[in-house]
């Protein structure tokens, strides 16, 4: 199929991408078409822990998460497919003192917001999750209806649900420039030379989203941090995959099951953020640490041992890292990027994209529709940070201490 | 008893480079990882350990920078760990390696089993085992790929042949390539990683080998490599989704 001009363009086949697809595709008729340059859900996407933590202290947070499980119940049912989603429940657990007010906010938010959210003791902690030593367990809030699901799955079912409403994708084939004509958008040109026409074109390249716009247009205060987790050998009797996923902010923690293993993320105190102007096109080819995470492991687990003591002897089948890309204020960067009319980004998610991508994705559809969005788009705007180096070291840091101060999952 | 177990450092990556002019394989600045047939082999070691007790003891031929395999392999359960390394190596063939590991063992007193992965992953020759047997004119056992009983004094393993498997016995010294089908690794904890982390490594270089120097390096080695070539891959590959695509495509192919 030769294309030569479509109504809107998306360019990248992560998350974000597909879901704004799929949103995209069931409030217009217009001709869509994706353009991906690596395989689909083949980079940040595919290393996701993939929590669908609800509970934000932000109410707009929290509709974006809950569109995310609406999408999934309606792809579920339109594909036929569990897209890997399982309803676990979640333990977020504290220790200190001071961890008490932000928990105490975050449960006032979350039933405020209608989520089901009870207080349990460290009793009620070890029968759900027998692993954990809860001795040092002063509070912890239980979410049943928290889950996690395959992200990859999930981003093929946005896409699958795309194509059927008549999105045209087409993968390995990568956008070298986008192009405009007097402040107004004009299309894009492909890697195999070609040149299509768009008058709209949505950003969601993730790490590459600067690459994409900087210099020609304008730059987002975004860059990819190293986000990792660790999985344990399998040891199903132990780590059951029904067991809830468990936050634990006082050690900069989060656990879940997998297919019989524990999935460990140990925050370290400081981040690592990339240059992403040096990167390849393909995090394949990115060595996100030369000693497969062990170094890193030894220096961060000190806070983790007394929620879980035998983790010095648990082994450890493998070491998962990606980019997640930040932004200073832990915000995403969702709408138009002014002032070029018709170009507009999505990225920036934040260590979330997996549980906020449906809600991405119809914010990002309803900016170009041009319809009343469902959350306060300003939060997220592009605009909000000014006089952006994208490729400075100081936005690294902002973008990396953004990590490291991070509370939740 | 004493067991040595050799393992090469291979490329990490599974994107092979090629240098286009040379001819040979491009690996430098490219991460490197144990080659994954000798971590079988370490495995096997321990297992033999497990039951005879002794010392597993890791070698590897290589530049400095190959202790990171020697490492991965002593989190693999290894006790002790051996680095072969100098510039007169450098260019060696299998016939040439094999002659300078067969020194090796000779430096370090010999051992009761030394094993070898079948094969390293990059070259895929699969001769360095079996010309350090020739060398040492040791019994081998090629491609175990179960090890059934082992003792004092002898080891009995199942091994590949052509046509099915072999039941196969052999006193000590002997030497053994492993398959991966012979045992499941355990991976690694953090207490492992430590421990082989502030291991003291050991190295060995030409001088303290005794070696006929004319065997060694790439002036030492009979091979000559004409021409490499990167086998073609097809790259139209379609991904389907659905079953109507699957039968819009067989349409298409019978018309
Ligand atoms: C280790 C780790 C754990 C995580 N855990 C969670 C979690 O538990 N919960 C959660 O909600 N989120 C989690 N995330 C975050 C989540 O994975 C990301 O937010 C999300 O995947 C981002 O999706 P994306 O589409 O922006 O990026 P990507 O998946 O990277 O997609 C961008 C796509 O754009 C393509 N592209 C780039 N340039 C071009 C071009 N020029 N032309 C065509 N295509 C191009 C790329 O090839 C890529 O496929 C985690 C991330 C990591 C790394």
């Amino acid at each position: 199929m030769l294309i030569k001009s479509a109504d809107i363009i998306i360019i990248g086949g992560g998350l974000l991408g597909c879901a704004t697809a799929y949103q995209l595709s069931k409030r217009t008729s217009c001709s869509i078409v994706l353009y991906e340059r690596n395989d689909i859900a083949s980079q940040a996407t595919s290393r996701a822990a993939c929590l669908l933590t609800r509970a934000r202290t932000k109410p707009a947070l929290m509709s974006l998460v809950q569109e995310t499980y609406d999408c999934i119940a309606e792809l579920s049912q339109l594909l036929n497919d569990s897209l890997g989603y399982t309803e676990s429940g979640s333990i977020t657990a504290v220790s200190e003192l001071q961890s008490h007010v932000a928990l105490d906010d975050l449960y006032v938010a979350a039933t405020v917001f209608g989520l089901q959210a009870s207080w349990i003791d460290g009793h009620q902690v070890k029968s759900k999750l027998p692993w954990m030593e809860t001795s040092s367990v002063t509070k912890a809030l239980y979410m049943p209806t928290d889950a996690y699901i395959d992200s990859a799955m999930l981003c093929n079912g946005y896409l699958t649900g795309a194509k059927q409403n008549g999105v045209g994708v087409t993968t390995r084939v990568g956008v070298t420039n986008i192009l405009s004509h007097a402040n107004q958008v004009t299309g894009v040109e492909l890697s195999t030379g070609e040149i299509v026409h768009a008058p709209i074109v949505i950003n969601a390249t993730g790490a590459w989203i600067n690459r994409m716009i900087y210099p020609q247009f304008a730059a987002l205060a975004t860059v990819p941090v190293r986000s990792h987790f660790w999985i344990s050998e399998s040891i199903p009797t132990i780590f059951p995959i029904n067991q809830p996923f468990a936050i634990l902010p006082d050690a900069r923690a989060f656990t879940r099951p997998d297919v019989g293993g524990l999935i460990i993320g140990i925050r370290e105190p400081e981040c690592v953020a990339y240059d992403p102007s040096q990167w390849p096109d393909d995090i394949d080819d990115v060595d996100f640490s030369p000693d497969n995470g062990w170094s890193t492991l030894s220096q961060s687990v000190n806070l983790f041992e007394k929620y879980f003591p035998s983790i010095h002897d648990l082994r450890i089948a493998h070491y998962v890292a990606g980019p997640s890309c930040y932004t200073p204020d832990s915000m995403f960067i969702v709408g138009p990027l002014e002032p070029t009319a018709g170009l507009y980004v999505a990225g920036g998610c934040c260590g979330g994209g997996v549980a906020m991508s449906g809600g991405i994705g119809r914010m990002m559809s309803e900016i170009v529709l041009g319809e009343t969005c469902f959350v306060d788009q300003s939060l997220f705007s592009p605009s909000r940070f000014v006089d952006v180096h994208p490729y400075s070291a100081t936005l690294r840091k902002q973008c990396a201490d953004a990590r490291s101060n991070k509370k939740g999952g | 008893m004493i067991q040595i177990v050799f393992v090469k450092q291979v490329p990490f990556s599974t994107k092979v480079k090629m240098d286009p002019v040379t001819h040979t394989l491009v690996r430098s600045g490219v991460r490197t990882q144990v080659n994954p047939y000798d971590l079988h082999a370490v495995r096997a070691a321990i297992e033999v350990k497990d039951q005879c007790g002794g010392t597993v003891v890791v070698v590897t031929m290589g530049p400095p920078s190959a202790v990171a395999v020697l490492r991965e392999a002593m989190m693999h359960g290894a006790d002790e760990a051996v680095l072969v390394s100098d510039a007169a190596f450098a260019g060696s063939d299998t016939w040439s390696t094999s002659y300078i590991l067969s020194m090796v063992v000779r430096h370090l007193g010999g051992a009761d089993i030394q094993w070898f992965g079948k094969q390293a992953i990059d070259g895929d020759t699969a001769q360095v085992g079996p010309g350090v047997a020739a060398q040492l004119n040791y019994p081998q056992i090629t491609e175990m790929n179960q090890l059934i009983e082992v003792d004092e004094h002898s080891v009995t393993v199942q091994k590949v042949t052509d046509y099915g498997y072999r039941v196969v016995k052999s006193g000590f010294p002997v030497v053994i390539t492993v398959n991966k089908e012979a045992n499941q690794l355990l991976s690694p904890s953090l207490n492992d990683w430590l421990r082989a982390e502030n291991a003291e490594i050991r190295t060995i270089n030409a001088s303290s080998l005794q070696l006929d120097m004319s065997k060694v390096g790439l002036s030492g080695s009979p091979t000559r490599v004409k021409r490499i070539e990167l086998p073609s891959t097809k790259q139209d590959i379609v991904m389907l989704t659905s079953a109507h695509e699957l039968a819009q495509v067989i349409k298409n192919l019978r018309k």
